[in-house]
């Protein structure tokens, strides 16, 4: 059952994941003039700074578990719910909605055209997202 | 809106398989192969920068028909200069299969780039590595996968466009079935 449920829920959050992200780009190509590569970059940074508090706040809570001592059966459970949480949340919905292929492929056309703004996007790209996983992280260490 | 609505449906099947499929990857590489996360999450992030590159000049240098194609601001796109710009040689019915064109990239586009490939690799679960690798020190290997990921990346989408755009011609050169 677990290989099977743990199957669906990464496909679960994927689909949402996707459809969230489509939904981010398409608001910013109708209500907004950034240009593509920038809705990309506040997808990345937001799907960052989420993976780093939902895997915070997991890893938090285990610790907790391990501190109360619990019984065998509700720790066993217990593992179940975070297996399901990292399944669900990180693997799916935050893999999903933060692409790597879309970013190269912007990359490439920034590369004929505007290379500063590839030097930017990449710079910005990298050192604010894992910052924000990083700050994400500490976040939801603090909220477990 | 049903046409929304279509796409959306393709975007959430595609994204459904491309998380299983990264997820699949990764665990193979990572537990079957052994090599270290951070080096299975870059070549799948490489393999889907070099699928996008491939699928999306395929599909816009076949279906993309009225002239506002993306493609036309890479160099690339000299390659495929002679492909005649009107669909099939028939301008008596110009207007459906423009149209017929037009849904089958969106539809494509959504179910293939935005869905599958744009789940298939991810961002956030290599911020996540990145921000572990510095915090266990391993600031060498944390560099690497930075720097590697995002060279070959845009390498990697290079060679797909490159390779895409050749397809196209040599599909176009063979005898219509």
């Amino acid at each position: 059952m677990t290989f099977i449920a743990s199957m669906l829920l990464v496909m679960l959050g994927g689909a949402i994941g996707a459809m969230g992200r489509f939904g981010c780009q398409e608001a910013a190509k109708r209500w907004t003039t950034m240009p593509g590569w920038m809705a990309i970059l506040i997808v990345n940074i937001i799907g960052s700074f989420l993976i780093g508090l939902s895997f915070g706040w997991l890893n938090g809570l285990e610790l907790l578990d391990q501190a109360k001592h619990l019984s065998a059966m509700q720790h066993f459970q217990d593992t179940q719910y975070t297996n399901m949480g990292i399944g669900l949340f990180i693997i799916g919905f935050c893999g999903g909605y933060t692409t790597f292929s879309t970013f190269s492929l912007d990359n490439l056309f920034l590369l004929y055209h505007r290379p500063l703004i590839l030097g930017f996007n990449i710079v910005a790209s990298v050192i604010l997202a894992t910052l924000a996983a990083w700050g994400g992280l500490g976040l939801g260490g603090v909220l477990a | 809106m049903m046409r929304l609505m279509s796409i959306c449906a393709c975007i959430a099947v595609g994204g459904g398989f491309g998380a299983l499929a990264r997820e699949g990857t990764v665990s193979l590489m990572h537990g079957k192969v052994g090599l270290p996360v951070f080096v299975s999450l870059g070549i799948v992030n490489v393999m889907g920068s070099l699928l996008i590159g491939i699928i999306f000049s395929r599909m816009e240098s076949t279906l993309k028909r009225d002239g506002g194609s993306r493609l036309n601001h890479l160099p690339h796109a000299s390659r495929l200069d002679h492909l005649p710009w009107w669909p099939d040689g028939d301008p008596t019915l110009p207007a459906v299969d423009v149209l017929r064109f037009e849904t089958t990239l969106q539809i494509g586009s959504a179910l293939l780039i935005t869905g599958f490939l744009g789940a298939y690799t991810t961002f956030s679960g290599f911020c996540l590595l990145t921000v572990q690798l510095l915090e266990r020190g391993e600031v060498i290997n944390a560099l690497v996968s930075v720097v590697g990921s995002i060279t070959l990346g845009l390498a990697a989408a290079w060679v797909g466009v490159h390779l895409g755009c050749r397809l196209s011609r040599r599909m176009k050169k063979a005898p219509a079935a």
